[in-house]
């Protein structure tokens, strides 16, 4: 058959999309999501600008890696921790505008910075919003502070 | 490819043979078909160009994959015991070793060119034949074979276009000779109004054009082969006629349809295993079946038409 192949037709097939959404070859509803919408600046936390451009570069890739799987795989891999409520012993404050309901955690990002934020609580899992009448989404983490100095929980090891 | 298996031993000696390549690039062009026949598989491979063949082999599956006979250039290289007779005949430049052996009742290939000679097409080698089969050719055929002027009445009745049946008349010149034609009878209120061909609808007269010859595959059980089959007729009639071959009721003798169509729909008539898509890139075409598609872009339990028509799997053009 070898002298009938065309390599035009090879490219052509090898180019095409392989996956769909839902399809086996793509899981794209198991990975976690990264929401900043709620991101904000507190004294002891810092913002974007404060990083130096490679922990900001750290960040992404590790962004990009924690987004290939669920929340719950890197809660066991304990990568992720959820304290469910603010903790106590913070510098930082519950800001007010972030609903009460929500499950504070952190995900780990190198040995004593931190990314603070919160989930949705399962409970809240397939329901939706009376108002704008989307469901709510418990597999993505809402990043809240920079936490370069583990200030967020501080009666974890550091 | 047809002609030349079946009938190049009748050529002229120096004619060229009937193949146009790629923009006439001088080099040799090669082809392969697989097929059944005779509850074997075959294999025919050819490779040639305008002059001359430069080889054709035949290999024949049983239980395992065989080569029946093979010759380069004018030479027979290799034949298995019941084909040597043919290395004792001079072979022609332009002539197929299939023509060949049928020509002089060689033993042995009776089943290979047996296929090719039940293969019918309105392509030949320069492209697709608008007058392959002409009104008067197709009202001669069914003037000669009753049951299919039947057929074809039967299949158009059904097609709602408003025929109630199609009689055969003919017109006699002034040497005797006499060329049949169709009358196309609609009923009106009740009443028969015969219409003949030049003021029948482009579609009726593309149906009755082919469905004799369809009629003739089916009961032959060869391969139609049809460019632009669906040229003036409504896409619902389209898998009306692609099911003639589906249905064993229809179809006893595995009659097979190859066909070329712009009309996506009837992809989903006919699933991936049994579409192939045409592309072109820098003018050159290529194709590929469906099935070679990797991934799971083609689903089995979605519909085809939509993913093509996005142009996700290509055969559309870049507008």
């Amino acid at each position: 058959m070898s002298g009938f192949g065309s390599k035009r037709k090879e490219r052509f097939l090898g180019a095409l999309p392989s996956a769909s959404l839902e399809g086996d070859g793509d899981l794209l509803t198991e990975k976690c999501k990264f929401n900043f919408a709620y991101f904000t600046v507190q004294s002891a936390g810092q913002n974007f600008d404060d990083w130096e451009g490679d922990d900001l570069c750290k960040l992404f890739h590790c962004l990009k890696e924690y987004s290939k799987f669920t929340l719950d795989h890197w809660s066991r891999e304990g990568v992720l921790k959820i304290y469910r409520d603010f903790p106590k012993n913070s510098e930082f404050t519950h800001p007010p505008y972030i609903p009460h309901e929500v499950w504070w955690g952190r995900f780990r990002l190198a040995s004593a910075v931190r990314l603070a934020g919160f989930v949705v609580p399962g409970a809240f899992h397939g329901k939706e919003h009376p108002k704008t009448k989307r469901l709510f989404d418990c597999n993505t983490f809402y990043v809240t502070f920079l936490d370069a100095n583990h200030l967020f929980y501080k009666t974890e090891k550091k | 490819m047809t002609d030349f298996c079946t009938k190049s031993f009748s050529w002229d000696p120096e004619a060229n043979i009937l193949v146009e390549n790629y923009y006439r690039n001088g080099m040799d062009s090669e082809f392969y078909v697989e097929f059944y026949h005779d509850k074997a598989e075959y294999r025919y491979e050819l490779t040639v160009n305008r002059t001359h063949v430069v080889r054709e082999v035949i290999y024949r599956t049983l239980k395992k994959k065989t080569r029946l006979i093979e010759r380069v250039g004018n030479e027979i290289v290799y034949a298995t015991k019941p084909l040597e007779e043919l290395k004792k005949l001079r072979l022609r430049k332009n002539v197929s070793i299939i023509s060949l052996a049928n020509q002089y009742q060689s033993p042995g290939l009776e089943s290979v060119y047996k296929f090719f000679s039940l293969i019918a097409t309105n392509v030949n080698w320069a492209g697709l034949r608008d007058q392959w089969v002409t009104i008067e050719n197709a009202a001669a055929l069914m003037k000669e074979q009753p049951t299919f002027l039947k057929f074809a009445a039967d299949f158009i009745r059904k097609c709602d276009i408003g025929i109630s049946n199609i009689l055969i008349h003919e017109i006699e010149d002034k040497e005797g000779d006499k060329t049949p034609f169709p009358i196309f009878v609609h009923k009106v209120g009740g009443k028969d109004e015969a219409v003949i061909d030049e003021f029948e609808s482009s579609g009726t007269k593309a149906l009755f054009r082919f469905l004799g010859i369809y009629k003739l595959m089916l009961d032959t059980g060869g391969v139609l082969a049809l460019d632009e089959f669906d040229i003036n007729l409504h896409p619902h009639i389209l898998p009306k006629l692609v099911n003639l071959f589906l249905d064993p009721k229809i179809n006893k003798n595995d009659a097979q349809l190859l066909f070329t169509t712009h009309d996506g729909k009837i992809l989903d008539l006919l699933g991936k295993y049994r579409t192939y898509l045409v592309a072109k890139e820098d003018n050159e075409s290529f194709a590929y079946r469906l099935d070679e598609v990797g991934g799971d872009i083609i689903r089995n339990d979605r519909p085809l038409f939509p993913v093509y028509d996005e142009g996700k799997i290509g055969g559309v053009p870049r507008l």
